[in-house]
């Protein structure tokens, strides 16, 4: 039996079976569903434990534990991670910039010192293993002295092979809607079939725009997120167009929580936040071909938004293994990304367009959040991702076609269900032994 | 478990040590578990050291004789009384520590003051604060934490009220591991009864200060689904207001029953005589806890002949009960198990198993957790 605890205090005093998309930390949901199904398919049995640091020991869980000294996952962020005393204790935890927390670095009085759990390195320090998701966070662990650190990432499912640039001409999107918000003028869009099919009740109206040659970049991420740098995707795709002057679109999916105001929240508070960082006003943004899509998607409507979509656009400045980059690359798409953090396990100039990113400090918002200064991140500028967006609307089809296939290829070999699952056992085996 | 030590601490080393015990908590308006550790730690240092032993609020060491008077009159405002009007202060506690030639410090709860004294040892109840804040008060769920990682890491001795607790701290807190060491609390002799108890029916306790982390909610959700038991069983809820979802918004729905509503009794917090015999005439008891340092009501009921069902959590495996007496605290199946189980036990059998429990209880005493404290300050050098 394979123990796991995956939801946060937060989610357990909700009482949610598991963290939504967009809910805090919900990333480590996600992975820790992944894994699950690892389990089943691989036909690994595995029991959720609430709060394992209860038990005094793994013998006294209900059903009481056979193994002499099992296997316990924490999926979960590290000041939340606890242990099942007896227990090999994993941490699956991720990383993205290049120091972890750790009271060393802090003021001698700082509050976060009250609680030592905030001490990331002291945290980690208590598993019997640490599982990350990439070869940059095993390296900067290591070099916090911290020891038994694997690369056991997150699977991710390829079921297709690589694709061509052949969607057919006059593509129809729907627009749904509209918004203004701040005199931005960004509206609702989802690519479908029918607009019928839209649930039109909190809606104004529907209006059709047809693309013609053009290409589709596709962005999914939570917009609250500072470490997405969404400024620099927005600005960027409005030069490119004003530039270019091309008729293509950029689709972001944003992660919200779904929880009332989310998306007010996301528009009117966060994004112009980023922006004002960036230095750019918000109510500059004024660009037609930029469409939002708000609802939550089913994983056959998110399939239809990879299918109409061209490229995958990640201009986050730090990932721990970037799971929507992933799984967009095994669907075909080719990533306009940069090789920093956990990317430089998986994009290279076969299977992608690479921007050039620069090392900055992290936002702020972040780094109060740690307590610590000095810590850096690896974001792109705006003007790249101008330049890497024309760059592959220039791929020629034959480029592309290789592109795509080498993406599918590279996701496959990495982190398809069978390499994940024979690393699991793998590890599962070393640790019993 | 830990048995007490037949032949009792060695004084000698101690022999030119003055023992200066933290008694803040006394002056708690309702005594719960940290203060009665207080109160009988403070009763065990000076019994043991009569002329040695110092006793301090604050800043000001107090006169023995109205610390021993505040513990008889136990519960209420008696000392916090005496010492706003400027009773039994006999000076600053600075002066009483320069003058000695050694001295330790002993605080039973939370550290007041660090690196006062030569030797100082801290008790450490439980890291419930830290590992589950949200079962706290976020005040005291910060002030804990807070506390948990200084004391531990500026004190020469971590006494640690369970295995469990001593395990906790060396897993999670950043502490040589070497300075903690097991003290089981102990329980106080059960009075004679002398009056018949408040309620004559035999019914079901549940003991423990109503928050969330008392798993009250488990409970009435067996209760919810199982409301015939009621019937025949009423059960009595004794313990302080404590904070979150109060008795009435927990048992709501059941209260909302007049079919029901009789059998569920909830007496806030009972003096110490009224607690006993509200133990002493239940059919047996239940601690639905999720999570304790100790576990001060079960081994009272254990002391008192009452058999009692647990969750299988933490500290509380420490009193060995039978198996089929625990259940799992977020399990409704195994505690409805666990409930039939003692529910429909025989007479016989229950009454045996309650003598059992009361033998065991006897390995807990206030003498024997005061002892192997005195033992451990006496091993430092």
């Amino acid at each position: 039996m394979i123990y796991y605890s995956h939801r946060t205090r937060k989610a357990l005093a909700e009482g949610k079976l598991f963290l939504p998309l967009g809910f805090a930390h919900y990333s480590y949901g996600t992975v820790c569903r992944k894994f699950l199904d690892i389990f089943e398919q691989a036909k690994m049995p595995a029991q959720e434990l609430m709060m394992p640091e209860i038990y005094p020991s793994a013998r006294h869980l209900f059903p009481p534990s056979a193994a002499a000294r099992p296997l316990h996952i924490a999926f979960k962020p590290y000041e939340e991670i606890r242990l099942l005393k007896g227990a090999a204790n994993v941490a699956h935890v991720a990383w993205e910039f290049d120091k972890l927390p750790c009271f060393d670095d802090l003021p001698h009085n700082h509050p976060r010192r009250a609680n030592v759990m905030n001490d990331y390195v002291h945290v980690l320090g208590m598993a019997s293993e640490i599982w990350v998701g990439c070869a940059y966070t095993k390296r900067i662990f290591e070099a916090h002295g911290l020891k038994n650190i694997e690369i056991v990432p997150a699977p991710i499912e390829v079921a297709g092979q690589g694709r061509t640039l052949s969607r057919q001409p006059n593509t129809t999107f729907y627009r749904i809607g509209s918004l203004r918000l701040t005199q931005a003028n960004v509206a609702f869009y989802i690519e479908r079939g029918d607009p019928s099919m839209l649930d039109s009740g909190t809606l104004l109206h529907t209006e059709e725009c047809s693309l013609t040659g053009g290409r589709v970049f596709l962005s999914v991420f939570n917009p609250g997120d500072p470490r997405k740098n969404a400024a620099a995707l927005i600005l960027g795709f409005q030069e490119y167009i004003q530039r270019s002057k091309r008729n293509d679109l950029l689709i972001i999916k944003l992660v919200l929580d779904g929880s009332k105001g989310s998306l007010r929240r996301a528009l009117s508070e966060h994004l112009p936040k980023f922006f004002e960082e960036a230095g750019v006003p918000f109510l500059f943004i004024d660009c037609p071909n930029i469409l939002l899509v708000r609802d939550h998607l089913t994983t056959d409507e998110l399939a239809l938004l990879y299918q109409a979509a061209d490229f995958y656009v990640c201009s986050s400045g730090a990932e721990g293994q970037g799971l929507p980059v992933q799984e967009a690359m095994a669907a075909g798409l080719v990533p306009i990304s940069t090789r920093e953090t956990a990317m430089e396990d998986y994009i290279d100039a076969d299977n992608a367009i690479i921007m050039h990113a620069q090392s900055a400090p992290i936002p702020l918002q972040v780094s109060n959040g740690y307590g610590l200064n000095g810590l850096s991140w690896r974001p792109v500028g705006h003007r790249e991702v101008a330049r890497a967006l024309a760059e592959a609307s220039a791929l020629s089809a034959a480029a592309y076609e290789a592109r795509s296939q080498a993406a599918v290829d590279r996701i496959r070999a990495l982190y398809g269900f069978d390499r994940i699952t024979l690393r699991v056992k793998e590890r599962m085996e070393a640790i019993a032994s | 478990m830990k048995k007490p030590s037949g032949s009792g601490p060695d004084l000698a080393a101690l022999r030119d040590t003055a023992i200066f015990v933290d008694i803040s908590a006394l002056m708690e308006l309702s005594w719960t578990g940290i203060a009665w550790v207080t109160a009988h730690l403070a009763r065990e240092i000076y019994r043991t050291f009569p002329t040695r032993s110092f006793f301090f609020c604050r800043d000001q060491v107090i006169d023995p004789y109205f610390m021993l008077a505040a513990i008889e009159t136990s519960p209420g405002a008696y000392l916090e009384v005496l010492l706003r009007n400027g009773y039994g202060e006999l000076g600053q506690l600075h002066e009483f520590v320069w003058r000695e030639k050694r001295s330790i410090g002993i605080f039973p709860n939370i550290k007041t003051m660090h690196n006062v004294f030569d030797v100082e040892l801290v008790v450490l109840h439980d890291l419930s604060a830290m590992l589950m804040p949200e079962l706290h008060e976020i005040w005291a769920a910060d002030l804990h934490t807070s506390a948990m990682a200084r004391d531990t890491a500026s004190s020469d001795l971590v006494c640690c009220v369970s295995q469990a607790t001593r395990e906790d701290a060396i897993s999670y807190l950043p502490f040589d591991g070497r300075k903690a060491f097991v003290s089981h609390l102990g329980v106080s002799p059960v009075p004679p009864p002398d009056e018949p108890p408040a309620i004559r029916h035999p019914y079901a306790l549940v003991l423990g200060t109503i928050e969330p982390r008392k798993n009250l909610r488990l409970v009435a959700e067996f209760l919810s689904s199982r409301a015939d038991i009621l019937k025949d069983l009423p059960v009595v809820f004794v313990g302080r207001r404590g904070w979150g979802q109060q008795f009435n918004q927990i048992f709501g729905r059941l209260l909302d029953d007049p079919n029901l509503r009789d059998r569920i009794v909830f007496t806030g917090y009972v003096s110490e005589a009224d607690k006993w015999a509200l133990i002493r005439s239940a059919k047996f008891a239940i601690y639905p806890s999720m999570f304790e340092g100790f576990g001060l009501p079960v081994v009272e009921c254990m002391a008192a002949g009452c058999p009692i069902i647990a969750a299988r959590s933490s500290s509380l495996l420490e009193f060995s009960l039978p198996d089929e007496m625990y259940f799992d605290p977020f399990s409704l199946l195994d505690f409805s198990r666990a409930f039939r189980a003692i529910n429909t036990m025989p007479e016989q059998a229950r009454r045996a198993l309650g003598k059992e429990l009361e033998a065991q209880a006897q390995q807990f005493t206030w003498r024997a957790f005061g002892e192997r404290i005195i033992h451990a300050l006496a091993t430092v050098k």
